[in-house]
């Protein structure tokens, strides 16, 4: 069974992944200066450890920056309800 | 005949710089260490041959070893002191080996050494020599400006020495390679002709998209890993340890935990080396090798290309 997210979970996943008090559908790497490489790496970890180990299976998440961009992808695999 | 490993050296420059002396938040610095386990870095000013020579010269006086039984020598690196000729016919010369000696370059980064053991393994096979040594070096901090941070607090320079015997028991039991060339980017010193048009590339400093990387890894390792086992009708648990190619602390904790590989059976150096690029297994083999002893290892390296190699041996 495919293990899937929803958007509130995403939400908390970047949240605590970048250690800042909150995101929001509009964060992304060029408005929070904590998402920087070293966030990215804690967001796409974090995230493939709840979707058990489907994320290398999407492509160009490794390039989506923000919260828009991540909801777009995940959406498009079906990992995102 | 086989391939086999007799003797492991490694050379590390004296210039080290740690971490915390960045001038970077503590509260940055924390997360970097946190996330890549890395707290120095080594780094040299002298040419990659020069640091070749000394590791060499230094291994055959220690080991009393005569240089005439060396038939060939092959030398891995991505910072090679000249385009051409091949730095491996440099290393001859200047380490006073034989005429009739193989020499090569391999222009592989972190599946280098896996590549360097392959292509040792059917020299071998061929007849074409008993005897030889595999040299894995890497300036990368010649391409690394200080304000590349990224790349900074991770890579180290490194020199390390493989010498290879011919062997009549096998113990090398096989080998799994695989390229995906549509990472080529994502870890790269830039041409800057050809890149020119690009703006992600201002210089020919190295860029890495450590994401992009990340990404790869956690997919092209599990299936390497699970293909090599396959191929030898083994399972993990007949492996005594895994010896990643040393790319960061995240990296590695998260393949082990998806292969659902005990901790123990993990060997790591990266926090007390940083990522050697292809010196990192063999600097692990040499720093654990009284307990690798005639144990079954698994070994993988992985990384710029994208490139990936594994193999499996009874040490």
């Amino acid at each position: 069974m495919i293990k899937k997210i929803t958007e509130k979970e995403l939400l908390v996943i970047i949240k605590n992944s970048l250690e800042v008090k909150a995101v929001s559908v509009n964060s992304s790497s060029k408005n929070l200066k904590e998402w920087d490489s070293l966030g990215q790496l804690n967001i796409l970890s974090v995230l493939d450890k709840k979707l058990r180990g489907k994320l290398s299976l999407v492509n160009n998440i490794s390039k989506a920056d923000s919260v828009k961009k991540l909801i777009a992808i995940l959406k498009k695999k079906s990992l995102l309800i | 005949m086989h391939l086999g490993i007799k003797k492991l050296d490694y050379l590390l420059p004296r210039n080290c710089k740690n971490i915390y002396d960045l001038r970077l938040s503590k509260k940055k610095i924390k997360k970097i260490i946190e996330k890549t386990g890395i707290k120095k870095v080594f780094f040299t000013k002298e040419s990659l041959i020069t640091n070749c020579e000394k590791l060499i010269n230094n291994f055959f006086e220690k080991n009393n070893i005569k240089k005439s039984r060396i038939k060939f020598l092959i030398l891995v690196t991505q910072s090679p002191d000249y385009i051409l000729p091949s730095n491996s016919c440099v290393l001859q010369y200047k380490c006073n080996f034989n005429n009739d000696i193989i020499t090569f370059d391999i222009n592989q980064g972190c599946s280098g050494f896996i590549y360097g053991l392959a292509i040792s393994n059917s020299i071998f096979k061929s007849d074409l020599a008993d005897e030889g040594i595999l040299i894995c070096a890497d300036r990368y901090s010649k391409f690394i400006s200080n304000n590349n941070i990224s790349c900074r607090v991770l890579f180290s320079d490194a020199f390390s020495l493989i010498y290879l015997k011919k062997k009549k028991k096998r113990t090398f039991l096989s080998f799994e390679f695989g390229t995906d060339g549509s990472g080529y980017k994502s870890l790269i010193v830039p041409n800057k002709e050809l890149e020119k048009k690009n703006k992600i590339f201002k210089s020919n400093n190295l860029f890495m998209s450590g994401s992009e990387v990340f990404v790869f890894a956690i997919k092209r390792v599990p299936e390497i890993i699970k293909k090599i086992l396959k191929k030898n009708s083994m399972t993990s648990n007949e492996i005594d340890y895994f010896l990643f190619h040393q790319a960061s602390k995240l990296v590695i904790e998260t393949l082990s935990e998806k292969m659902q590989i005990p901790k123990q059976k993990i060997l790591n150096n990266f926090s007390e080396v940083g990522n050697t690029t292809s010196s990192s297994i063999p600097i692990i083999l040499k720093k654990y090798q009284k307990k690798l002893r005639k144990k079954k290892i698994l070994m993988v390296g992985f990384g710029v290309g994208f490139s990936w190699g594994a193999s499996i041996i009874n040490f």
